[in-house]
């Protein structure tokens, strides 16, 4: 298990949960699609301070702060 | 009473696409009691039929976070107006995010038009629907598929708002505000809306290659960055390039309707009150048009193709550090043109506190009417031959100043992000949509808008002010025996007299506060009352501009001089920046602030550079 800020480029996990002490952010980071199960792929940094990063998540393109994706954590995905 | 509308959707879901395409050019601004957010009201107009439509800030659930999400869900939970029928627009080729408000607002019994958006998108990446189980589980009878900036499927849409009716009303279980924000709660919704898309969607979309071939480049380590600066510098040069024409043009068509008046009447307080007063008052602010419109035109282009996401993103890191979003770059640079375009620009920013402080900071920028003023001073602290290591006194000094008001900007803002310590400028959360083809008539048509809103709402506050100045500067008049310029006679000299003790410590001379009143209009007409009260007769302005910095040497110390320059850096002068602010923010409270602080800041910073120079 991996916190999302710590995956590899370019490959596929699986997001395990989302927690956090802020419940607002948690529960805004699941209706923008961080949700258990949900596959997730790391595609790039923001240069020279790799702050924010920037996935795919289902359907979109998501850009978040290191400290947003800090919240996630997830386990590789197997079926690829 | 005709029926009420609402459009409801998220974030990029083409909301306002719709929301254009449903009204045409019929809406305005729509002010609520006690909402300083800016909604817009629009018609629907169908054969005799006309409804109002309201256009609500995106959201992507009733669980909201920001001050603008809020409003749209007290709306939806009816705390504000009654709203009859909404639309919800869901953007097609993201589906799976959308059903988490629409299974809410099917739960909560809200009366609502399913429209799918961008459907030729989905369409063409291959996307297949099950449209039945669609309508039954979200309770609608029908579903609409739009292409909102091609105005495709949107003629249906209209006719059954206008005849349709909903007889539901919404219903809102006891303690639901903090019963949805339960873990167990969000968790059961996730699930729902995870087989409610397993359900509906019989065939998934493809991913968008070109979004990602083309953010491979613009947001690469080296190469985006390098991009970002070309953009940016294109942009700030179609700017001025683009706007510069229409702004001779305009101050040419001014003067000429001046002239005009000035053969038909003859010398007195009717004249200079139509000419000085109105007219000029009337010019002071149209000349600001081009700048804003073009601007627009510009930031709507990068928007809707996509790039301005990517803007925040790149310099995400760094703007957080000091309080404002990666965006906050785009209308603080634009501000280095004009303080008013930039602080209406500030509104691509979400955050209501960030796009505060990014207006609050806008006007220090250096704009170009500081420019004359610049020019006028340096001129008098350095001869041209003064050099330091090769360059040339003047230019370092105006680089210093350049740098000195973005350094400032950036200080205050950390300063206030360090006072306030909001959690919210931690936080990104932003969606990248993928990269789409801007629609000019799009684009054009908000920019126009933009123009009129300033025009409208500005406008007048800017108009009266200029009225008094003007007032100011030629009342009483002169007595037939003066011997000095007439506005030394004015009540603006008497103010300038009245108030030489309080300005003293920072080593103004009656003289210079007199010619800061009408440079309350611009900071560029400095130049000529300062001509006119020290009475330098020169009609060219190159000419007075070499003349009057001569005097100003003889007449004055280096100590004032270096203040009053650095009075300029700071100083609230141009009350146009007044006019926009209080429109931009609905009140006079931030207009107020800022001007004491600025005034609070132009006054310390003078006193110590005239104390050292001293």
């Amino acid at each position: 298990m991996k916190k999302l800020s710590e995956i590899i480029k370019n490959r596929s996990y699986i997001i395990h949960s989302v927690t956090g002490e802020d419940m607002s952010l948690t529960s805004k980071l699941n209706q923008v699609g961080f949700i258990e199960g949900e596959k997730v792929v790391f595609l790039r940094n923001a240069p020279i301070f790799k702050d924010p990063i920037l996935f795919r998540v289902g359907e979109s393109q998501i850009a978040l702060t290191k400290n947003e994706a800090n919240c996630i954590t997830v386990i590789e995905d197997e079926n690829v | 009473m005709s029926k009420k509308l609402a459009l409801i959707g998220l974030p990029n879901s083409g909301k306002s696409a719709l929301f254009n395409a449903l009204t045409g050019s019929r809406q305005k601004v729509a002010n609520f009691p006690g909402i300083t957010v800016e909604k817009k009201l629009g018609l629907i107009k169908n054969g005799q039929d006309t409804i109002e439509i309201l256009d609500l800030p995106g959201l992507y659930s009733l669980d909201a976070r920001s001050e603008d999400e809020r409003l749209t869900r007290d709306f939806i939970l009816k705390k504000y107006d009654d709203i009859d029928l909404y639309v919800l627009v869901i953007d097609s080729t993201n589906l799976r995010k959308s059903f988490y408000l629409a299974t809410q607002l099917k739960d909560l019994n809200v009366p609502f038009k399913l429209v799918l958006n961008m459907s030729d998108l989905s369409k063409k990446r291959g996307q297949e629907l099950n449209f039945d189980f669609l309508k039954s589980e979200l309770g609608v009878d029908k579903i609409y598929e739009t292409v909102a900036v091609t105005n495709q499927g949107v003629k249906e849409l209209k006719e059954d708002l206008v005849n349709d009716s909903m007889d539901k009303t919404v219903q809102v279980p006891d303690q639901f505000i903090s019963e949805m924000k339960k873990i167990e709660y969000v968790k059961e919704r996730i699930k729902r809306v995870e087989s409610l898309y397993k359900k509906v969607v019989l065939k998934e979309i493809n991913k968008d290659g070109l979004t990602e071939k083309l953010d491979s480049i613009l947001l690469h380590p080296v190469w985006g960055i390098i991009a970002l600066l070309a953009i940016f510098i294109l942009t700030f040069q179609l700017l001025f390039a683009g706007a510069d024409p229409f702004i001779g043009f305009i101050e040419e068509g001014f003067e000429w309707i001046a002239s005009i008046f000035d053969g038909l009447l003859n010398d007195g307080y009717l004249k200079s009150l139509l000419i000085d007063g109105v007219i000029g008052g009337v010019g002071s602010f149209v000349v600001f048009l081009p700048h804003i419109i073009f601007l627009f035109i510009l930031i709507n282009l990068l928007e809707d193709f996509g790039y301005l996401g990517r803007v925040a993103f790149l310099l995400d890191y760094i703007m957080r550090k000091l309080g404002l979003p990666g965006k906050a770059v785009v209308p603080l640079l634009s501000s280095h043109a004009c303080a008013i375009p930039g602080i209406m620009g500030a509104r691509i920013i979400e955050n209501k506190n960030q796009r505060l402080l990014t207006m609050m900071i806008s006007p220090l920028m250096t704009c170009s009417a500081r420019l004359p003023v610049y020019t006028l001073l340096i001129g008098a602290i350095f001869s041209k031959e003064i050099s330091f290591m090769g360059l040339g006194a003047r230019g370092l000094l105006m680089f210093a100043l350049y740098f000195f008001a973005i350094f400032m900007g950036f200080l205050i803002s950390f300063i206030t992000k360090k006072a306030t310590a909001t959690q919210t400028v931690n936080t990104l959360m932003m969606e990248l949509p993928p990269y789409r083809t801007p629609k000019l008539k799009n684009v054009l048509f908000s920019a126009w808008q933009k123009g009129v809103v300033f025009l409208k709402k500005a406008g007048t506050v800017i108009f009266v002010l200029s009225i008094i100045i003007w007032g100011l500067v030629t009342f009483p008049n002169a007595p037939k025996d003066a011997d000095r310029p007439a506005i030394n006679y004015s009540y603006a000299a008497m103010i300038g007299k009245t108030f030489e003790p309080v300005f003293k410590p920072i080593g103004f001379d009656w003289k210079i506060t007199t010619s800061l009143i009408p440079s309350f209009a611009a900071r560029e007409v400095l130049v000529s009352a300062m001509g006119t009260v020290m009475a330098v007769d020169e009609e060219d302005e190159d000419t007075l501009m070499t003349k009057l910095s001569k005097l100003m040497k003889n007449e004055y110390s280096i100590a004032t001089l270096l203040s009053l320059l650095v009075w300029f850096v700071f100083s609230p002068q141009c009350i146009a920046t007044f006019g926009v602010l209080r429109r931009e923010t609905n009140g006079f409270k931030y207009p107020v602030i800022f001007g004491a602080y600025t005034l609070a800041l132009a006054y310390m910073f003078s006193f110590i550079v005239f104390t050292i120079a001293s």
